[in-house]
């Protein structure tokens, strides 16, 4: 089975998605305790569960469209969202390494593209 | 927030939780062939025995459970992968997590019989190193260095 170009489309987008529950699974964190009623209260922690399900949705119904071994791995541009994110709203430090890790994973995808 | 040296455990439950979320991806891929607008009307049909006996004997609808069975295995990965991340440092643990790349890719050839390149293998190599080198990356900042 062939993989559609818009279902890649569609995976980058969706990555977006999995980088923004990624932002309030941060925030969640920052106010976690072993304490019910504080998970309860922690709204930040819903609106991640809540972004991670509008993602499994889209990603269950683009998966008939493409080859798993196409789709799959275009789910790691998520990890260049939540490095960027990191920088930009937890004011956590970038070096070479995470530089070249995100070099690495946007080759490694584009490998994966030719490869359809 | 300092670590020491990695726990053995915490490598066997990032382990699992690889095998684990490749498994929940072979499950929703199956899965994702279902037939929605069969399962709704059986549904809203209200008969539970013949939902349920339709259910099982038709391969699309049988789906449906495949990609709660997914999910699920996917609700227990994460569950692994937060317990194993309080034992042990990044520059391990991510190398560790990235190999389930390397099962999805082998599921996909292997149950899924779809045709795997040498661009693909490349690639998903590029994946393994790239999440690697961010978790060595960020283990290094961890502990104070550049």
């Amino acid at each position: 089975m062939a993989t559609a170009q818009w279902a890649i489309m569609v995976v980058i987008l969706t990555s977006f998605i999995g980088a923004i529950g990624q932002y309030f699974f941060k925030k969640a964190s920052e106010d976690i305790t072993f304490n019910i009623k504080k998970i309860i209260q922690n709204k930040y922690l819903f609106y991640g569960i809540g972004v991670y399900a509008i993602g499994s949705l889209i990603w269950i119904l683009i998966l008939p469209y493409g080859e798993l071994s196409v789709l799959y791995p275009f789910v790691a541009i998520v990890y260049i969202w939540v490095a960027l994110v990191s920088k930009r709203y937890f004011k956590e430090k970038m070096n070479m390494w995470k530089w070249l890790g995100i070099l690495s994973i946007i080759i490694g995808v584009s490998f994966v593209g030719f490869g359809i | 927030m300092k670590m020491q040296k990695t726990k053995w455990w915490a490598i066997v439950l990032m382990l699992l939780c690889t095998v684990f979320t490749a498994l929940g991806q072979l499950f929703m891929k199956k899965g994702s062939a279902i037939d929605y607008g069969k399962l709704v009307s059986l549904i809203f049909s209200q008969n539970i025995i013949t939902t349920i006996t339709t259910i099982f004997s038709n391969p699309l609808l049988f789906g449906g459970l495949l990609i709660f069975f997914g999910l699920a295995l996917y609700g227990i990965a994460a569950v692994f992968n937060i317990a194993s991340l309080k034992g042990g440092e990044l520059s391990l643990l991510f190398p560790v997590f990235a190999t389930n790349y390397i099962w999805v890719s082998l599921l996909s050839a292997y149950a899924l019989n779809e045709p795997m390149n040498i661009y693909k293998w490349i690639g998903v190599a590029g994946i393994v190193l790239g999440i690697s080198l961010i978790g060595y990356g960020t283990e290094k900042i961890h502990k104070g260095g550049k």
